[in-house]
This record gives C-alpha cells, sequence and structure tokens, in this order.
C-alpha cells in the first residue's frame, strides 16, 4: 500500500497551486466577500481532500475513519462559510 | 476505591511496577482536587447573606483551583494508557483506542493551563474548551474504563484459576513420578 | 498491491487489515487520537465562526491586520514538509534507510522553520499591541494557531526521537510504527492549517 512518488510530487504541486489560487483571488481580485470567502474555504477542503488522499492513504481506512473525514472536511467547510454568509 | 481497583488491575499487566503506583497517586490526589473545590464552594453557600463580592471570590477560587489542579488527572490516565497499550495478550483487557483516548483526554487538560487568561468566552472556565470537554469528555471515559475493568477481573480470575489449576496438575505429575521412579 | 513491502510487523499488519485488504498506516488505536484531536479543531473552527457572526466587524478590522504572507509562507513550507514526510514513510517501507533518515530530518526542519516564522509573526502582533484579550479575533488567533502550533511541536519531537533512533541504527517494528504514527499525526497538523489559514487570513 505504496503511494508512487509521482504522485506525492503531483499532490505538493496541487496544493501549491490551489494555495496561490486562493491568496490571488483573495487578496488581489476585486471580488466580493460573499464570493471570495466561499471560493477559499472550498479551496481548503479540496487540499483537505488531497492530503487525505494521497499523503494519508485514505484508500486504507475502515469505513467508519472514511466516513468521519469526509462529514469532517464538508461539516467544516459548511459551517465557516454559514456563519461567514450570515453575518 | 475506583483508582485503587484500577491499579489492582494495572499492576497485573505491568511488569514493574511504577507506571501502576503514579496512577494510584493520581487518582488520589484527583480525588482531593475535587474535595478542596467543594470545600471552597461549601463555603460560599453557607452564608449566602454576606457580601457578594467574597462569594465571588470564593466562588473563583473554588473553579481555579479546580481547573488548574486538574493536571494530576493526567497522573492516571497517561499512566493507564502506556499499561493498556503495552498488554502482551492477544486480546489485550483494555482496547488500544481506549487507552489512546485517555491519552488524549489528559494532553487537552493541558488546555486547562490557560483558563485563568479569561473570564468570558470559550476559554474560560464555563466556556466550551474548559469546561465541556474537560469534563464531559472524561467522564464517559471513565465510565468505559469502568466497564471494560468489570470484564477485566472477571478475566484475571479466570487466568488465576487456570493457572493454579494448571500448577496443581504439574505438582501430581511430578509426584506420581518420584512414586514410580 | 506493495504488501510483500511492507515493513510494519506481522501482528500490526494483521491488526489493522481493513475489509478490503488494505492496510492503515501506524496503530489503528492511534487514529483514535486523530479523530479526537480533529474533532477539537472542527469545534475551535464552529466557534470561532459562530462568535463572528455576531460580531463580524471587529473580527474583520483584526484579520487586516495579520500579514498573510507569513501565513502564505508557513502554508507552503508545512504542505512541503507533508510531502517529505509521506516520502520518508514510502522510503522506510521500502527499506531505504538513508534516504528515508534524509527525508526525515527535511521535514524536522521545514516544521521548525513553520514554528521559527510563527513566533516572529506573533512577536510582530505583540508589539503592535495585540494580546489574547485585547479583541476576540486576537484570542482566536492566538489560541487557535498557538494549539496547533504545540501540535506542530509535538510531532516534530516524535519525528526527531525516530530519525535519532534509526541514524544509531535501531531497528525495530514498533520504530516503524511510531514514525506511520508520527506520519499521520503530521499530515492531521498540516490538513487542519489548510482550514485555520483561510479562516483566519483570508476569509472576509
Amino acid at each position: 500500500m505504496l503511494q508512487t512518488s509521482q504522485a506525492l510530487r503531483r499532490a505538493w504541486v496541487g496544493l501549491v497551486a490551489i494555495t496561490v489560487l486562493s491568496l490571488a483571488v483573495a487578496e488581489l481580485s476585486g471580488i466580493s466577500a460573499g464570493v471570495e470567502t466561499p471560493f477559499v474555504i472550498v479551496a481548503a477542503a479540496v487540499k483537505g481532500r488531497i492530503i487525505l488522499v494521497r499523503y494519508m492513504v485514505e484508500r486504507s481506512f475502515p469505513l467508519w475513519l472514511r466516513c468521519y473525514f469526509s462529514v469532517w472536511l464538508v461539516g467544516c467547510a459548511t459551517v465557516i462559510i454559514g456563519f461567514h454568509l450570515i453575518s | 476505591m475506583w483508582a485503587v481497583g484500577l491499579f489492582r488491575i494495572m499492576v497485573r499487566i505491568e511488569r514493574g511496577r511504577i507506571l501502576s503506583y503514579i496512577l494510584l497517586i493520581g487518582g488520589v490526589l484527583t480525588a482531593a482536587d475535587l474535595m478542596f473545590s467543594c470545600f471552597f464552594w461549601l463555603t460560599a453557600a453557607f452564608r449566602p447573606e454576606q457580601d457578594p463580592s467574597l462569594i465571588q471570590l470564593l466562588y473563583d477560587s473554588g473553579w481555579l483551583w479546580l481547573d488548574l489542579a486538574f493536571g494530576v488527572a493526567m497522573l492516571y490516565m497517561i499512566p493507564f494508557g502506556i499499561i493498556a497499550l503495552r498488554d502482551t495478550r492477544t486480546e489485550p483487557l483494555f482496547p488500544k483506542w481506549l487507552a489512546w483516548l485517555g491519552i488524549w483526554v489528559a494532553m487537552e487538560f493541558l488546555a486547562e493551563l490557560i483558563m485563568p487568561y479569561f473570564r468570558s468566552g470559550p476559554f474560560s472556565w464555563s466556556g466550551l474548551i474548559n469546561f465541556w470537554i474537560p469534563f464531559v469528555v472524561p467522564a464517559a471515559w471513565q465510565v468505559t474504563v469502568s466497564w471494560f475493568m468489570l470484564k477485566a477481573s472477571r478475566r484475571l480470575n479466570e487466568e488465576y484459576e487456570s493457572e493454579l489449576a494448571r500448577a496443581e496438575q504439574s505438582e501430581l505429575a511430578r509426584a506420581g513420578q518420584t512414586a514410580a521412579g | 498491491m506493495d504488501r510483500v513491502h511492507q515493513l510494519t510487523d506481522t501482528t500490526t499488519s494483521a491488526d489493522n487489515q481493513d475489509s478490503q485488504g488494505g492496510s492503515l498506516p501506524g496503530d489503528v488505536g492511534f487514529w483514535t487520537f486523530i479523530v479526537a484531536d480533529a474533532s477539537l479543531f472542527a469545534l475551535l473552527f464552529f466557534q470561532f465562526s459562530l462568535d463572528r457572526s455576531s460580531r463580524p466587524a471587529v473580527f474583520d478590522e483584526g484579520r487586516r491586520d495579520l500579514m498573510v504572507f507569513f501565513g502564505t509562507a508557513n502554508t507552503l513550507v508545512l504542505v512541503t514538509s507533508s510531502w517529505l514526510m509521506a516520502a520518508a514513510v514510502r522510503a522506510m517501507r521500502r527499506h531505504s534507510v538513508r534516504t528515508g533518515l534524509r527525508l526525515i530530518a527535511g521535514t524536522a526542519a521545514l516544521g521548525l522553520v513553520f514554528m521559527a516564522v510563527k513566533i516572529c509573526e506573533y512577536g510582530l502582533a505583540l508589539r503592535s499591541g495585540h494580546t489574547v484579550s485585547t479583541s476576540p479575533f486576537f484570542m482566536y488567533y492566538f489560541m487557535i494557531t498557538g494549539i496547533h502550533l504545540i501540535h506542530l511541536l509535538i510531532a516534530v519531537v516524535v519525528v526527531v526521537v525516530v530519525g535519532l533512533r534509526l541514524r544509531a541504527g535501531i531497528r525495530s517494528p514498533l520504530d516503524s510504527t511510531v514514525l506511520e504514527c508520527g506520519a499521520a499525526y503530521w499530515h492531521l497538523v498540516d490538513l487542519l492549517w489548510m482550514f485555520i489559514f483561510p479562516m483566519l487570513y483570508l476569509a472576509r
């Protein structure tokens, strides 16, 4: 159950790219908060998923653990975005 | 008493005895910690007609004492975790996840140390982080551990009896051999 | 797949087999620890968001005082360290001890870089007059990043200890389990930061 070094490298590239993109959207574009916040938080969830699948080898997780992290990612993103949008 | 019971079981798992003794001391100190806080609160409630700022002082003292000294609970949770994890039986007396949960809760108590800086919010004594988690989770953990303690003591009794039976049999076998020879 | 090359001892592998025949890294019980930690942070995120929703202006004002540059730098450092950590576990499983050691050293070094940057950031914030009690935003900022930092510190210590034992020539199945647990913990720290960074620094 080993990840290939290519897979690990690609994961890194993806994580860096999404980080830079989030930064660009948040700081450099003139996008309103209502669009920017969901974008950066969803980007965070996507990055989290990459870490789970590639680095933590999610496919080796038992079902309960997979469910937990799926709920965790979706839940955290929803809560943060939700409270930001209603304030 | 709970600590003594746990100590007796842990001693059967651990080869040396140091961690088990630390566990026992931790259990006793935790009980003492709770006792002292109750003294403060009892004193505050004893004369409700007195100056409210005095009542506040005693009340706060009770909580500050409880939360800061609750670190002693780490003294029985971490040794429990270590001993339970090192259990070499094919089916350990305590599940590994319970051991790790105990260790996690013990580490969380460290967050309690930050409590005096906050009078309101989630990090104050009544907040989410410093009240609900450090008291509700360990309580649930302790109940679960107690359940496993009951199972463990039954198993240990069975182990002891089967060891005794085996010792008797080998005694008889040896006696039979010397009689024949 | 690559089961023949698994370095973990046979009892751990047997314990960790899930129904699909894969093998959960590290010790199964340890994932309880990870789940507990992840849950704690989820609660912190919830609490932060809830508090923010009642006072968005105060929180936004605090956020604007943060230096996004530091946060971004730390994100890139942590993400890279996670890559090295995963590569180290892979190297150890393939019995490439020397490569593994170098990768472990790199991981720990980047962890220390993260901590150094964070401390600089704290220093600057404190010098600007922000403390845990000056505003609710900064209370959360210091507490959340502080607790995260302690988690990283623990992860660095574990990784360094494993690395030192490896360098001293100690080879035991327990070390490989500890390394995998340490790696899982490292990735959790990374995962948490993926949310902490945008939540505190970017989200308006």
